[in-house]
């Protein structure tokens, strides 16, 4: 099913996109939401359950106080007011992977109500984007699929469910309708969920893992002929999994619907899904027609109290925020807005950041991070954070080239093979021999001997025709095994031909 | 209704339960007259705030125990058949 | 082991069996052995029981004696058995909820009154009968079969903890945990001539009792006596940091109390009579009953004032909003996913067993509650409906407020008539008003409870309710244990003890 689009510039210049993101954090408690178990994704299926998260006859939710810490600090990050009386409500749907088949979450009363938070823009702007709550829920189990491709829901003939999942502490902020990013609607999206991503990490609320599912987001776009109609009708994007798939969906969702509603047609509410390998958005499942979740406070809990005095405590945790950390590395390691924001894009601030800690200067660890390391990191398709160079490698290797230990080409070699996984810097230049040839007369003996070799070029390099510099010093090098410094070499050319 | 309770219901039991509805609807009459007026709604009997357990983790259930009384399992997970129905 | 014996060992009182046992006169396993005969000869007749599990209880029995024999310290009630409604999950032994969509489940956990009663070393005879789900007045609802009434086996025996009451009342036990949401361990206890406390909301963990309505369930002790009753209420009440409801640091002294009114001094309490628990609907018998004992509880020196509760009769009418509610989302665990029953129609999808599940597996009143609990809550009739009963609760809670203000307990009859026959009431609304005199306590969540107040005149019991202000729950117990103490006398033995041996063959069979 190939939908008909408009183009995105068409589209935004007739339209005007409001977007709304709801994103799923997953707190990193040792426990889970309402009961004792401990989760860990990945662990053998059903095996982390209690009668309470295992929704058996009986059990009741008991609330974790350190949810309860870690949300409001998350709140706090979003600059949300943080309400002294909340409540936990329930959301009533059957669903085969909710062991109540009823969510508990917050409704009416959430603990953390009107924030929100600036984003950074690719060309420096900052976009404010209010956020209207950011409440506290249970997640559910997983579903596999079988028999289907590709372990897709269509198509499957049973599914199997895993519930370890189920009761794992979510916190759900929600914001307001975005409005007025016009043609950079889809970039604020995927700006703000990173955003979202870093804070939540660096105040130590969740792990931020994309891969595992830490992070999940629902992206609602509508479109509307000026800013001063009311809100169009929108579609619901559920489990937007990377941020370059918000930005997709943004981005389609806006052509897709200014197509339909250019061409007097109405877009319907509805529930989509993200395909990666089709690069669309596509209708997920009917949403209900009478889907009414019926919710209402938990009669199981009673009213959950945050003190003022809590919350200041908690205020007082709060780490450095990503937004005005990278204010201040930017200025402390004299960066350009660009090589900031390339930082930014590659997630590369903290492993910069580590490794000026660690000794390095700030603009070679940057130049490391998003040079070779990042060109091999894009080869193996792993994130950065996933290699096995860590930044007191990237020191050290920078410390062995500045102090003339290696050459860049070496310094090269070792850092592929640190990626690689074949040891630390020290052992991998002790295994491969890697040695800069400093011993002048050796040099000597080599330079000559190429110019010896090839006469017409030594002339040419006589005559102060310096283009063929390099094959002299590629001789060189092939000579020394490729230990030799270059500029050393290079020096040494210089000194024999002006003899 | 009957979707939202997840109930197959028969048609007999569809007239039935319009009856038993009318009588809901005649209770919600009788205290219609009462004057609730900046009452607030009680959820719970209890007026205490709730207490929280901390974060410790403990004993879980063995998944043998749990799959034996399953309708029906595979590979250590819970069958369910297939969700995409044709409605 | 004699007939006499046995008679005289199962109609001992708990805390007599207790007694007995300190002294050496009695060993756990002889009380057990006592009930299971009993049990046989009894049960087929009054069906109390959905399962027994005497061959465990035997097992708790012995080491509980061979602990004695060593000398070793025990609680009181150990060797005390016990029988459990089946609303309660029990480790290893089947919990139904008297249900076909539970039909088969063994539980893997205990709920925390039962691990009570295990530290405390009470044999458990067995699951008792209810109806399905506690959601009836009658334990004719239970899905497999009904209890009858051991005063007279053609009447009901109240419910929804008709099986707890019968199997106390009977003899088959000397104790029972119930459960009461609007009244199912009180009414059956008015209907059996025994004694069935529902305490304040919070006071006992409701961790594994199958929830009916979360917040007005309550696990209660079952017994012939207050003082049994009082007794198990120590044993049960506590703290719970697996129930988030649970109210904390509050210990219990309800047997101290309970011996306290059995002295028969009641000056300086002040009991208000319910006016309104009292018009239309409410049997001669039962009123004359009723005063009867207010006059004893006068006698023994309490000002007794009658008291106007405009509201007392409005709450059976939001309890049907409120408690459907709540039970509608409770109930939709039991998809046919991961335990219970699994309906597979032909062709069918997740959404097509749960719903053909259910179906089945449900029992009229259960789908007929689901589904007035799932309209109130739909979104057209949230706030007419469920928020305006939520703030009646409150109006009701702040009606009792203040007349607590004026009176230590309040009093009326704990259900409009005695025992009606098994068959005789069938419109649920009709059903539904036997609760409307034990309803507003679970509404308040106020300790609340029932004890026999004489005989009507056809030889059935009235029960006679008494109720106090939250966590008041000892004042129950010694207004209660007075009156019982003066209804003995009045009647020249309990009235627990005037029912027929249903052992014996001719005995109302």
């Amino acid at each position: 099913m190939t939908e008909k689009l408009m183009s995105f510039e068409e589209a935004v210049s007739q339209f005007d996109p409001v977007i709304g993101l709801e994103i799923h954090v997953e707190l990193n408690t040792k426990t889970k939401l309402f009961d004792w178990a401990h989760y860990e994704f990945g662990s053998e299926p059903n095996t982390e359950l209690t009668p309470v998260s295992f929704g058996l006859p009986g059990a009741l939710p008991v609330v974790n106080r350190e949810a309860v810490r870690k949300a409001v600090k998350l709140g706090l990050a979003l600059n949300c007011h943080v309400n002294e009386w909340s409540q936990f409500a329930r959301k009533n749907y059957f669903y085969p992977d909710m062991p109540r088949d009823y969510q508990i979450s917050q409704f009416d009363k959430p603990t953390n109500g009107n924030g929100w938070l600036d984003v950074e823009l690719e060309d420096g702007t900052i976009f404010r984007v209010p956020i209207e709550r950011a409440h506290i829920e249970d997640d559910a189990g997983k579903i596999n699929h079988i028999g289907g491709a590709n372990g897709r829901l269509e198509g499957a003939d049973h599914s199997l469910v895993d519930y370890n999942r189920a009761g794992v502490p979510l916190v759900e902020i929600v914001t307001k309708p975005i409005c007025g990013a016009k043609a950079l609607a889809p970039q604020v999206a995927g700006a703000y969920a990173r955003a979202v991503r870093d804070i939540a990490v660096a105040c130590g609320v969740s792990e931020g893992k994309m891969e595992q599912g830490n992070l999940r987001a629902d992206v609602n776009v509508s479109l509307r002929r000026s800013p001063s109609d009311p809100l169009g009708t929108r579609s619901e994007t559920k489990n937007v999994n990377s941020f370059r798939a918000m930005e997709k969906t943004v981005a389609y969702e806006i052509r897709r619907q200014a197509y339909i509603l250019s061409h007097g047609g109405q877009v319907l509410q509805e529930t989509r899904h993200w395909d990666e390998n089709a690069q669309c958005t596509a209708g997920a499942r009917l949403k209900s027609d009478a889907n009414d979740y019926r919710y209402f406070p938990d009669p199981d809990l009673l009213m959950l109290r945050v003190t003022e005095s809590e919350v200041e405590e908690i205020r007082a945790s709060l780490p450095e925020l990503p937004f005005a950390k990278r204010r201040r590395l930017k200025d402390e390691w004299g960066l350009s807005d660009t090589e900031m924001r390339d930082l930014l894009n590659a997630e590369a601030v903290d492993l910069v950041e580590e490794s000026v800690k660690a000794g390095a200067s700030p603009q070679g660890s940057r130049k490391w991070w998003l040079g070779e390391i990042l060109r091999l990191a894009n080869e193996m398709q792993l994130p950065l954070q996933a290699l096995a160079i860590s930044p007191k490698d990237v020191a050290k290797i920078e410390e062995m080239l500045s102090s003339g230990k290696l050459t860049d080409k070496m310094a090269k070699q070792v850092v592929e093979a640190v990626v690689k996984g074949e040891g630390s810097p020290e052992e991998i230049v002790e295994k491969k021999g890697l040695k800069v040839v400093s011993d002048s007369s050796q040099l000597l003996d080599a330079v000559r001997k190429a110019l010896k070799d090839n006469p017409d070029v030594a002339e040419k390099l006589r005559q102060g025709n310096m283009k063929p510099m390099g094959v002299i010093i590629g001789l060189v090098m092939k000579e020394t095994r490729g230990q030799a410094d270059a500029k050393s070499v290079k020096d040494l050319v210089l000194k024999e031909v002006s003899k | 209704m009957a979707k939202l309770a997840c109930i197959a219901l028969s048609d007999e039991e569809i007239e039935d339960l319009k009856k038993d509805l009318q009588g809901i609807v005649k209770s919600v009459a009788l205290i219609s007259d009462i004057d609730i007026s900046g009452v607030e709604p009680t959820t719970n009997p209890l007026v205490l705030p709730q207490h929280l357990r901390e974060d410790v983790p403990g004993e879980t259930l063995e998944r043998d125990v749990l799959l034996e009384q399953a309708p029906e399992c595979e590979d250590g997970m819970f069958v369910t058949p297939r969700i995409l129905g044709d409605e | 082991m004699n007939g006499a014996d046995k008679e005289e060992i199962v109609t001992l009182t708990a805390s007599q069996m207790a007694e007995a046992m300190k002294k050496g006169e009695l060993s756990s396993r002889e009380i057990v052995e006592a009930e299971l005969e009993v049990t046989k000869a009894v049960d087929p007749k009054t069906q109390s029981y959905l399962a027994t599990c005497f061959n465990s209880a035997f097992m708790v029995a012995d080491a509980v004696d061979q602990a004695r024999a060593l000398g070793q310290d025990l609680p009181d009630l150990a060797g005390v058995p016990i029988a459990v409604k089946d609303m309660i999950v029990t480790k290893g032994v089947e919990t139904t909820v008297a249900s076909k969509i539970l039909k088969g489940w063994v539980p893997p956990y205990d709920a925390t009154c039962v691990e009570k009663l295990k530290e405390n070393g009470m044999p458990m005879l067995g699951k008792t009968n209810l109806d399905e789900f506690a959601q009836g007045s009658s334990t004719e609802n239970s899905a497999f079969h009904p209890t009858f009434n051991p005063w007279d086996l053609e009447r009901v025996p109240g419910g929804s903890g008709g099986g707890s009451a019968a199997a106390v009342s009977s003899f088959e036990s000397p104790l029972a945990l119930g459960t009461d949401t609007g009244g199912s361990i009180r009414q059956p206890a008015s209907f059996t001539g025994s004694v069935g406390m529902k305490p304040t909301y919070g006071r006992v963990s409701r961790y594994g009792a199958i929830s009916m309505a979360s917040s007005l369930d309550q696990i209660g002790p079952c017994a012939r006596t207050v003082e049994d009753a009082a007794m198990l209420f120590d044993a049960i009440a506590g703290y719970d940091p697996k129930d988030s409801t649970s109210i904390p640091d509050f210990p219990s002294s309800a047997l101290k109390a309970a011996k306290e009114g059995k002295n028969g001094d009641l000056s300086g309490i002040r009991v208000g009579i319910i006016s309104e628990a009292g018009g239309e609907g409410f049997s001669k018998d039962v009123m004359d009953g009723f005063l009867r004992g207010v006059n004893l509880l006068s006698s023994m020196g309490a000002q007794i004032e009658e008291q106007s509760f405009p509201h007392f009769l409005h709450g059976i009418q939001i309890y049907y909003i409120l408690m459907p509610a709540e039970v509608s989302s409770n109930m939709s665990r039991y998809d046919g996913m991961r335990y219970g029953l699994r309906i597979m129609p032909p062709d069918a999808t997740a959404a097509s067993m749960m719903a053909a599940t259910r179906e089945q597996g449900f029992g009229s009143e259960v789908k007929r509650r689901i589904m007035l609990g799932t309209y109130v809550l739909s979104s057209g009739q949230y706030e007419k409906m469920y928020v305006a009963a939520q703030k009646v609760r409150t109006v009701i809670i702040n009606d009792f407020e203040k007349a607590f203000e004026s009176f230590d307990v309040l009093v009326c009859p704990t259900s409009p008539t005695t025992a009606f026959k098994a068959g005789e009431v069938v419109d649920p609304v009709t059903m539904y008003k036997n609760d409307i005199a034990t309803i507003p306590a679970n509404l308040a969540g106020l300790p609340a409870i029932s004890v026999p107040a004489g005989l009507d005149s056809l030889g059935l019991p009235i029960g006679f309710q008494i109720m106090a202000n939250r966590q008041k729950d000892e004042l129950v117990f010694k207004v209660a244990s007075a009156l019982q103490e003066a209804v003995s006398k009045e009647n020249e033995g309990p009235i627990w003890n005037k029912v027929p041996r249903l052992w014996k063959s001719g005995e109302n069979d």
